[in-house]
């Protein structure tokens, strides 16, 4: 505060000072002009009066103010000098007046007083000194005149001089304190705040106030109020509370938290006092910033709880006892332990964990190793946890020393060896079991350092070499290796590769010399050696050459054969396809592996193959049969084949779909030749057939017109004996067609209906002789589902239904005609039973023979039964007779369901 | 009988065929008249030039099929091309003494056949036809 005064008043002083100094010249000038016509006197007493306002003007000032100022000094000097000089010639005129003499006294005094430096004090009274003299010289007065002058005037100035350095020393001494005051107050790292007493308004607050309470620009002092000042950072300060607590405890005190402009939080306290200055009564207001050790304490906090929970996540015991072996601290693995919370065991001791004695014992130990400073081990110390199990515990307690005890207290880790023991004892069983293993082991298994030395064998592999334990250990692998064999074993080879494992063919050596071959399969070991196991596989090896050896033969076999042998992948391209193919169809087998073989089947053939080729796909290790396929061959034209085929995607040697194309092109020419002359031969019998049967038929005709016309008895006999010949040879000539068409043509599929079938039949069988007389029976079952050709079909119901109704016997009564079709699983059976004449026994067999007739009563061609049977035969069934003379018989025809891929059989 | 039928025309190569079926008509009283053509083309011929005559037209022609030049096939796609008028009124029935499964489903499928009748004409055949005019 003294500080700011004097800064703020430097230049008002200086100014002043300035107006005195003008005054004093302005003065001096003035009594120049105003006494212009006196030359020598002019008036003493008022330059007096302006040097001694002067004088007085600058004392007073600057007695208050800071003296720094050149200008000031100058000044100061410079009147000063002035007033000397006046001082003296007053003495001078005067003649030593007492008056002027104490005048003169009174300025050294003042100039003592005003002068800054003890060295310019010093000047001046040299000066002055000087002065008087020569004052006195020029009075010319008696020398003990001059003697008493001159003591008195030293004397005066040798009191001056101690005075005015008296008063410098505290001057400079008080300035000191000043700076030194503001400086704490300034500089100092707590707030400090300066508080009129009465209107409580702020007078001063130092660097770190405005710091901590971001205060931008110089408060208003004396204009803004503590308590406003404190309100904005949300402190409430009631100074009926602060004077309170002063004025029973001599000071006020207060933490206070709040949040800084930079969004840091301010932790502290505030510390009130009640000062009493020269003036005013102030409040000095302190506020400590405490934030960074009360973030500090936070951190400390949050270490130990970070470090506690590390604790927690080790899987080992860590407790921690006092002097006394209470528990101070455990982690959660004791916790778990003991199934117990941390709060649990604060303060106790071993005996409320474990059983007396043993606690006893603990206790002991325990004491000893606080009171030794040494630390103990327990290597297996076993635990109950509280869930029944039993753990095992390597235990370390170790002396730790607490300062808040100012003793050693305990330092405790317990590490959980349970599963440790269990791997060992695995560990050991496994060794055990491994042993065995090699000792029983069907392949020959040893262990070489890593010079390739055996230092153990199993008795396999000692009976393969043919050596005893004894002598295998200690031999190298390389000696047991066969010389001749230049591919040298080389274990060495193998660390440089880098390689862990590897299985290579090696030929070994018995120890009687024979040579045999073994795969090996060797695996680096960890020091560098390596073990081997060895399977003997000679006898592989000599099946391995037969089987290449027959596969030879076997490529001969397709190289050679007339037939195509190809292998396509699952896209049905073709992945082989045999030689032959070129001599067959004349590619390169080379340009048709990895194509598609449909772009050599004629366009027509390509569906159904697809079909069958897809169908293959899907049934594995089934072989299909393509009766027919077209391809073309390079010079454009086609060849048939058959193709067979065989699904051998799972057989991992072919993986594919195994296609034989056997060439049928010469069969198909001649089969096609057979088609053409049987198509001639049917032409033929069609028109044969018919041209024998338009006469007949007109004959017929002209029969019946002369029947009608002529009534004539006896020419009727002989039209009805004509008609009759005319009939049988119309009956002949349709057999004979029908004989014809059976034989030759090929089966026509479609959905028979039975009922329909055999209505036709008795349809056509109406016009018969004696028809009327004889019931005919149906018997169908019906919905029968079946596939057949129905002109055969209906060949053999119609000659059996008519050879029931013609072989009869009319005038026995209820003679009847039964026809039977059932099914079963497989098979149609048509079965045809009349209570007729009967076949004789000795004729059963022949009657199924061409042009055989059994009856006597036969007007037919014999050709009948005949057709039926070979129709049967065509339709792969067959037909049974059961007859009896004179009372019946049946007649009883299977026939197969035919699926239509067994039809060209 | 259905239908009182006034004009019957056969068509064969054959006089003879010809002949006892013109004598089988008329001694059933089939029809009032008969006019028997001896070949495919002369029968056409007939059709052609009373094609506008209604009366002129036969009701039931019976058609041969084995015959020279044109037959019975070539007379039914020639048929084709007549009127529908004409059409309508010629029923045909084939009279043949072919029994030969071929040459019956060639011929049954066409639309204006409405018998197939193996040779010799009788009276039964003829009741038949009546039946499904």
């Amino acid at each position: 505060m003294l500080k700011k005064i004097i800064i703020a008043s430097d230049k008002k002083m200086l100014f002043l000072r300035l107006l005195i100094a003008t005054l004093v010249v302005l003065d001096l000038l003035y009594a120049k002009l105003y006494f212009p016509q006196s030359d020598t006197e002019f008036d003493l007493y008022q330059i007096r009066f302006a040097v001694s306002l002067t004088l007085i003007t600058t004392f007073v000032a600057t007695f208050f103010l800071n003296d720094k100022s050149k200008l000031l000094l100058t000044l100061t000097t410079i009147s000063m000098l002035f007033n000397t000089l006046f001082e003296s010639y007053l003495l001078y005129v005067h003649q030593f007046h007492y008056v002027n003499v104490s005048e003169f006294l009174f300025s050294i005094l003042i100039a003592s007083m005003i002068l800054p430096r003890v060295r310019y004090i010093l000047a001046y009274q040299v000066f002055v000194i000087g002065i008087f003299v020569f004052v006195n010289y020029q009075l010319h007065f008696p020398v003990l005149d001059i003697v008493a002058h001159g003591v008195l005037i030293s004397m005066y100035s040798i009191v001056m001089f101690s005075f005015s350095t008296l008063k410098l020393y505290f001057e400079n001494k008080f300035r000191h304190r000043g700076d030194m005051v503001h400086y704490l107050f300034q500089d100092t790292q707590e707030c400090m705040l300066l508080v009129d007493h009465k209107t409580l308004f702020i007078q001063f607050l130092n660097k770190k106030t405005k710091e901590v309470f971001s205060t931008k620009e110089d408060v208003i002092f004396n204009d803004t109020s503590i308590v406003k000042y404190l309100l904005e950072k949300g402190i409430v300060l009631d100074m009926t509370e602060v004077e309170a607590m002063v004025a029973e405890k001599g000071y006020y005190f207060k933490d206070i938290q709040f949040e800084r402009e930079n969004g840091e939080s301010f932790s502290g306290n505030m510390y009130i006092k009640f000062i009493v200055s020269d003036d005013y009564n102030k409040w000095l207001i302190r506020i400590s910033d405490l934030s960074e050790q009360f973030k500090a304490s936070l951190r400390l906090e949050e270490n130990w709880d970070t470090f506690s929970r590390i604790l927690d996540t080790i899987p080992h015991k860590i407790f921690l006892k006092d002097p006394e072996s209470r528990f101070l601290f455990v982690n959660k693995t004791v916790e778990d332990v003991h199934g117990k919370p941390k709060d649990f065991f604060v303060g106790k001791t071993d005996y409320d964990l474990f059983p007396g004695e043993r606690a006893n014992f603990f206790r002991d130990q325990e004491r000893e190793v606080m009171i030794s400073g040494h630390s103990v081990t327990f290597p297996e110390e076993k635990v109950m946890m509280s869930n029944g199990n039993e753990r095992l515990f390597h235990i370390s307690k170790m002396p730790f020393y607490l300062p808040e005890f100012k003793a050693n207290g305990l330092f405790g880790l317990g590490i959980d060896i349970t599963q440790v023991n269990k791997y060992q004892e695995k560990l050991k069983k496994s060794e055990a079991s491994y042993r065995m293993l090699m000792e029983q082991a069907s392949d020959g298994i040893y262990s070489a350092d890593k010079y390739g030395i055996i230092t153990d064998a199993n008795p396999k592999a000692c009976q393969m070499l043919g050596y005893s334990r004894g002598e295998m250990t200690g031999l190298n692998v390389k000696s047991l290796t066969d010389e001749k064999d230049d591919r040298f074993f080389n274990i060495e080879l193998l660390n440089f590769k880098d390689m862990r494992s590897l299985i290579v063919e090696r030929k070994f050596k018995r120890k009687d010399g024979h040579v045999f071959i073994v795969e090996l399969s060797v695996t680096i070991l960890e020091d560098g050696g390596h073990q081997g196991i060895m399977r003997d596989i000679t006898e592989r090896k000599r099946l391995e050459k037969v089987l290449q050896e027959n596969e030879k033969k076997f490529r001969a076999l397709i190289e050679s054969s007339y037939d195509i042998t190809a292998i396509l992948d699952e896209n049905l391209l073709v992945g082989f396809i045999s030689p032959s193919v070129l001599k067959i169809l004349g590619y390169l087998p080379k340009k048709l592996e990895g194509k598609t073989p449909f772009d050599l089947l004629h366009p027509e053939d390509r569906e159904l193959t697809e079909k069958f080729l897809k169908k293959l796909l899907v049934t594995p290790k089934e072989f299909k049969i393509l009766p027919e396929v077209r391809m073309r061959s390079y010079n454009g034209s086609y060849r048939y084949f058959e193709v067979a085929g065989n699904n051998l995607m799972s057989d991992t040697s072919v993986n594919g779909l195994v296609i034989n194309l056997h060439d049928i092109s010469e069969r198909k020419i001649t089969e096609n030749q057979l088609i053409n002359t049987n198509y001639e031969l049917d032409s033929f019998v069609y028109r044969v057939s018919h041209d024998i049967k338009a006469p007949l038929r007109s004959v017929m005709g002209l029969i019946s017109i002369a029947k009608i016309e002529n009534k004539d008895t006896a020419i009727n006999v002989y039209l009805d004996m004509m008609n009759k010949s005319v009939l049988k040879l119309d009956q002949f000539i349709k057999d004979l067609t029908l004989f014809s068409r059976n034989s030759r043509m090929e089966l026509e599929f479609n959905k028979i209906d039975f009922a329909k079938v055999v209505d036709e039949c008795i349809d056509g069988l109406k016009f018969m002789d004696n028809v009327e007389k004889v019931e005919i029976r149906k018997n169908i079952k019906p919905n029968i589902f079946f596939f057949s050709d129905i002109t055969r079909i209906n060949t053999i119901i119609g000659n059996l239904l008519s050879n029931s109704l013609k072989y009869h016997k009319f005038d026995a009564g209820n003679s009847f005609v039964e026809i039977t079709v059932t099914d079963e699983s497989k098979n149609v059976i048509i079965s045809v039973q009349d209570n007729g004449l009967g076949i004789k026994q000795e004729y059963q067999s022949k009657i199924f023979e061409m042009f055989y007739r059994a009856s006597e009563k036969s007007y037919g061609s014999g050709l009948g039964l005949y057709i039926v049977q070979t129709a049967v035969k065509k339709l792969k069934g067959s037909i049974e007779v059961s007859s009896v003379p004179n009372e019946g018989t049946i007649f009883k025809v299977v026939l197969p369901r035919l699926t239509v891929t067994n039809n060209n059989g | 009988m259905a239908k009182k039928i006034n004009l019957v025309m056969l068509v064969d190569d054959n006089d003879t065929d010809n002949f006892i079926s013109q004598k089988i008509i008329e001694l059933n009283g089939f029809a009032d008249r008969v006019i028997a053509k001896n070949s495919g083309k002369s029968a056409l011929e007939y059709l052609e030039a009373n094609e506008n005559d209604i009366d002129a037209l036969p009701d039931v022609i019976f058609l041969d099929i084995n015959m020279p030049i044109v037959d019975g096939f070539v007379f039914l796609f020639e048929f084709e091309r007549f009127n529908d008028a004409l059409k309508q009124k010629c029923k045909i029935a084939i009279l043949s003494s072919s029994d030969n499964k071929r040459d019956i489903e060639r011929i049954v499928d066409n639309d204006y056949v409405v018998k197939y009748i193996t040779k010799p004409l009788t009276q039964d055949a003829l009741g038949e036809i009546s039946s499904v005019l």
